[in-house]
C-alpha cells in the first residue's frame, strides 16, 4: 500500500483520549471523550488498528450474561510512543491549526518481512 | 368533537402510542446497526462490529437518541467498509508474500512468544518440572512426537489428575518447541505453538481458530489477517491447556469446535484431567495420549535432596522417602503441586518438615495434603520468590564455601 494514512484533527483528538488513564476505552466513550463523532471514531480507530498503535479486546464477561460485549482499546507499546511524538509535535504549543494533514509511518512492518 | 372520545385519545391512545414508538425506535435502532455491521465486508469483521455496534447503542440512554446514533452507523459504512478494505489489501500484501517470507515469519514470532512462554513458566512453577526424571522424559517425547509428526498430524492429549504438571508442562512444551526448532532455520512445516488457556475460553462465541488469532493479535504485532492465514496454513500448533476446565454449560459447544478443528491441517495439544478426558477425548480422534504418572517417592526424595544438599532438616524425610516408599507421606508427595506445597511451606529455616515422619499426628495420605493445605493458607500465599530467593542465598553461600577449601 502506498498511500499512508493521513494524521487529520480527529485522528490527534483519539490519539490524545487514548493516551489518557482510562483503560476501559471503547468507541462511544472515545467518541464523547474526544468530541466527535462516532462516525468517524471507529474508522480512525480501525485504521489505528491496523496500524499497529492500537490495540482492542472484548471486555471480560462470558456469553450473553450482559448482552452485548464492548470492545476496549488501548495503545500499543508503538502507538503511545507514536502518539506522544506526534502529539508532543502537532499540539505540543497549542498553537498550531487544527487543520491540515500529517503523515505517519507504519510501525511493525520490518518484521512482518 | 366529542369530548369522551378526546379524553381517551389523549389519555390512553397517545400515551400507549408513544411507549410503542419508543420500543419500536430502539428495535429499528438495533435493526440499523445490525445492517451496517454486516455491510463490513469479511465475516470476522461482520461479526465483530455487530457486538461492538450494539453494546454501545446499549449505552445511549432515552427511546430516540438511539434511533439517531444508529443513523450515524448507517451514515459510516462507506468510511469504515473503505478503511477495513484498505487494511485488508495490505495485510493479503504480507500474508501472499512467498513461502520464504512466512517461514521468517514463524521463525520470529516463535522466538518472541518462546522467550515469554519460558519466563512465563518460570514465574509459574517454583519447582522445576524438569527436575522430576518422570517429566523430564515426558517433555522430551512428547515433544519429540509432535516435532517429528509428518503427513496428516495426530491430535496429543496429555492427561493427568490435579496438581500433576499439566500446566506447567504445556507452557514449557509450548516454549520448547518454539526456543528448540527457531534454533534451527524454520521450514515449510514447523508450526508456532500457541498456549491458550481454555478455563476462560467460550466456545459459544469463538472458535479455537479466533482463540488463536487473539492471542497472537494481542501478544505481537502481526495483522489479524495474515494470522488467520497462518492458522488457515496449518502453521500453528494450538496448545489448549485445561480442556476439564471449560464450563459445564459450554461443554457441547468445545466438543464442537474441537471438531472444527480437527479439519485443520495441524494438530491439537490438550492437557485434561482424566474423568474429563473420557467425555471430552472421544473428539479428538486417534490422538496419543500421554497419561502424566504419579512421581516415584525416589523421584520425590532426588528431588527434595538437590533442593537441599546442605540443609540437615530434610534429611529424615528424605530418608524416609527413599526407606519406605509405601508411607503415608511418601504417597501424598506423588505430584509436583504437593512437592511445592511441601517446600513452601517449610522454606523458613525455623520449621521442620521432619514434623511428617509422626505417624501419630498423619497416619494417612489425606492428613498430610489437609496439613500441607492448611500450613500454605496459613502463609497466605505460596511466596514462590521467597523459596526462589532462599535457594539462590544457599547456592552463594555453597559456593563461598567451596572457594573458601
Amino acid at each position: 500500500m502506498t498511500g499512508l494514512p493521513r494524521v487529520t484533527a480527529a485522528t490527534l483528538d483519539v490519539l490524545e483520549v487514548l493516551l489518557g488513564p482510562d483503560d476501559e476505552l471503547y468507541g462511544l466513550k472515545i467518541a464523547k471523550a474526544s468530541g466527535r463523532p462516532t462516525g468517524s471514531v471507529f474508522p480512525i480507530l480501525a485504521r489505528l488498528e491496523q496500524l499497529g498503535w492500537a490495540v482492542s479486546a472484548w471486555e471480560d464477561g462470558s456469553a450473553g450474561d450482559r448482552g452485548p460485549r464492548r470492545r476496549f482499546y488501548r495503545l500499543s507499546p508503538d502507538g503511545l510512543a507514536g502518539a506522544r511524538a506526534l502529539l508532543a509535535e502537532r499540539r505540543g504549543g497549542r498553537a498550531i491549526e487544527r487543520s491540515g494533514t500529517w503523515r505517519i509511518g507504519r510501525p511493525g512492518t520490518e518484521g512482518a518481512r | 368533537v366529542n369530548p369522551v372520545l378526546l379524553f381517551l385519545l389523549c389519555a390512553v391512545v397517545l400515551p400507549l402510542l408513544l411507549a410503542e414508538f419508543g420500543d419500536w425506535c430502539r428495535w429499528l435502532a438495533e435493526r440499523l446497526v445490525c445492517w451496517s455491521a454486516r455491510r463490513l465486508g469479511d465475516p470476522e469483521a461482520c461479526e465483530r462490529y455487530q457486538e461492538e455496534y450494539l453494546a454501545n447503542l446499549d449505552r445511549v440512554p432515552g427511546k430516540v437518541s438511539p434511533l439517531l446514533a444508529a443513523v450515524g452507523y448507517v451514515l459510516m459504512v462507506p468510511r469504515m467498509r473503505w478503511t477495513l478494505r484498505a487494511g485488508r489489501r495490505a495485510a493479503v500484501g504480507v500474508a501472499g508474500r512467498s513461502a520464504d517470507d512466512r517461514d521468517g515469519l514463524i521463525e520470529r514470532l516463535r522466538r518472541q512468544t518462546g522467550a515469554a512462554m519460558a519466563a512465563a513458566a518460570s514465574e509459574r512453577i517454583g519447582i522445576d518440572l524438569r527436575l522430576l526424571p518422570e517429566r523430564k522424559q515426558m517433555l522430551a517425547t512428547v515433544s519429540t512426537a509432535i516435532s517429528r509428526s509428518t503427513g496428516w498430524p495426530a491430535h496429543v492429549a496429555l492427561v493427568g489428575p490435579e496438581g500433576s504438571g499439566k500446566t506447567t508442562l504445556a507452557m514449557l512444551l509450548a516454549s520448547d518447541l518454539a526456543l528448540g526448532i527457531a534454533t534451527r532455520p524454520a521450514t515449510r512445516e514447523s508450526r508456532l505453538p500457541v498456549f491458550l488457556p481454555a478455563a476462560t475460553w467460550d466456545p459459544t462465541r469463538s472458535t479455537i481458530r479466533d482463540l488463536i488469532i487473539d492471542r497472537l493479535a494481542h501478544d505481537t504485532d502481526v495483522p489479524r489477517a495474515v494470522l488467520g492465514d497462518l492458522v488457515d496454513r496449518g502453521r500453528v500448533l494450538p496448545i489448549l491447556d485445561g480442556l476439564d476446565e471449560v464450563r459445564p454449560q459450554f461443554r457441547a459447544a468445545a466438543a464442537a469446535a474441537i471438531d472444527q478443528q480437527s479439519s485443520f491441517p495441524a494438530p491439537l495439544v490438550v492437557t485434561c484431567r482424566p474423568s474429563d478426558y473420557a467425555v471430552l477425548g472421544s473428539h479428538l480422534r486417534d490422538a496419543q495420549v500421554f497419561a502424566l504418572i504419579p512421581l516415584r517417592p525416589t523421584a520425590a526424595a532426588a528431588f527434595l535432596q538437590g533442593q537441599a544438599t546442605d540443609d540437615p532438616r530434610w534429611s529424615p524425610l528424605v530418608d524416609t522417602l527413599i526407606a519406605d516408599p509405601g508411607s503415608p507421606l511418601a504417597l501424598a508427595l506423588c505430584t509436583p503441586l504437593k512437592l511445592r506445597l511441601l517446600t513452601a511451606v517449610y522454606a523458613d529455616p525455623r520449621t521442620q518438615p521432619g514434623e511428617l515422619l509422626d505417624r501419630a499426628r498423619f497416619p494417612t495420605v489425606r492428613s498430610v495434603d489437609a496439613h500441607l493445605l492448611q500450613q500454605v493458607t496459613a502463609l497466605g500465599r505460596i511466596d514462590l520468590n521467597r523459596a526462589r530467593r532462599v535457594r539462590a542465598a544457599r547456592r552463594w553461600a555453597r559456593r563461598r564455601r567451596s572457594e573458601g577449601d
